[in-house]
């Protein structure tokens, strides 16, 4: 690492887990997750020569953030039929042992995933990033207001599906 | 500059509390009012609910294999890329002004060639009464010479009988 710039494998191999986790809720499957954190790797590596030392991981979610939101948009103008499958493809793990739990946050990603991205993206980056409001704002190039009330809007719309869904916490 | 609140947004204060994203005076006022507001609670529980649900979620692993596969992936991007580079880099930079300047001699240097060989046809050759140098055997004769010699001066001379009229 020079200068404070970790190298691009060093990002893969000690922010890996953070990536893939924001990538895979805002995607909701392992496939499209894949798919976002291959592409926010391929733009660490070509960013880090400009990248400035400091939060990295709100640096990270900046890019997972901005490659979801291409996608949506790339699928918003060009719908695509399902992708045939790809042998490099790895298949995502067998389902735990703790079933309840699984189907537990099986119900509440399914929730998550019904969220218009505009609510979603903030919320994840919120609670599952656990970023600031000013770093959720600085990834989504909002005003911090805006990022609040978006939270605070896609909770309520969350926990309305999740108590139509019979799951209430 | 005031923000436009969107609509139904006027409890978004609830969730920076929660978020502890509000100033100690804000902080102050939110608390306040939920004390006087049993519909400020329920709503703050609401939310509160929505944020312990998503903040439960177990961190999704990645399926085993996928970092090979990923770091191999941008590894051959990043060959691909420094190929392209490399073979872009490896093409002769040509210097144009250096090479004007080498055709303009090499000209020259005909030129005065195919003179010198006219001369000589005219001068050393009997009976001949008109100037009609082979033009071909010149230039012939003196492409050979220049690629058999080095010497730029040398390759002026003829190095064997013209041939033809």
């Amino acid at each position: 690492m020079a200068d404070g710039v970790p190298t691009w494998e060093a990002v893969a191999r000690d922010h890996g887990r953070f990536l893939y986790n924001v990538a895979y809720r805002l995607a909701g499957n392992d496939d499209d997750a894949q798919d976002l954190v291959q592409e926010s790797l391929l733009r660490v590596r070509r960013g880090l020569e400009h990248y400035q030392p400091g939060s990295l991981e709100g640096w990270l979610a900046r890019i997972v953030t901005n490659v979801f939101l291409d996608e949506m948009r790339r699928r918003k103008r060009r719908p695509t039929d399902a992708l045939p499958d790809d042998p490099g493809r790895v298949l995502p793990p067998a389902p735990a042992a703790d079933e309840a739990q699984t189907g537990l946050s099986d119900e509440i990603q399914a929730a998550l995933g019904d969220l218009p991205e505009e609510f979603r993206v903030p919320v994840v980056l919120c609670d599952v990033s656990d970023l600031s409001y000013e770093q959720i704002a600085d990834a989504t190039g909002v005003p911090i207001g805006t990022v609040r009330s978006r939270i605070h809007r896609g909770r309520r719309m969350l926990r309305a599906s999740l108590t139509a869904g019979g799951i209430e916490r | 500059m005031s923000e436009r609140r969107e609509p139904g947004t006027d409890h978004d204060e609830l969730s920076a509390y929660l978020d502890d994203e509000l100033t100690p005076n804000e902080r102050a006022d939110v608390e306040r009012r939920l004390a006087e507001s049993p519909a400020l609670r329920d709503e703050l529980d609401e939310v509160r609910g929505a944020r312990d649900a998503m903040r439960g979620l177990p961190s999704r692993e990645a399926p085993a294999g996928f970092w090979d596969n990923v770091i191999t992936g941008v590894r051959d991007a990043d060959v691909e890329a420094g190929e392209v580079e490399e073979q872009v880099n490896a093409a002769p930079v040509v210097d144009l002004d250096a090479r004007r300047r080498r055709w303009t001699r090499i000209g020259v240097f005909a030129g005065a060639a195919a003179a010198a060989a006219a001369v000589i046809a005219v001068v050393l050759l009997p009976g001949r009464t008109s100037v009609r140098p082979n033009v071909t055997a010149v230039a012939t004769q003196h492409a050979a010479s220049s690629s058999d010699i080095g010497d730029r001066i040398s390759s002026l001379a003829p190095v064997g009988p013209l041939v033809g009229r």
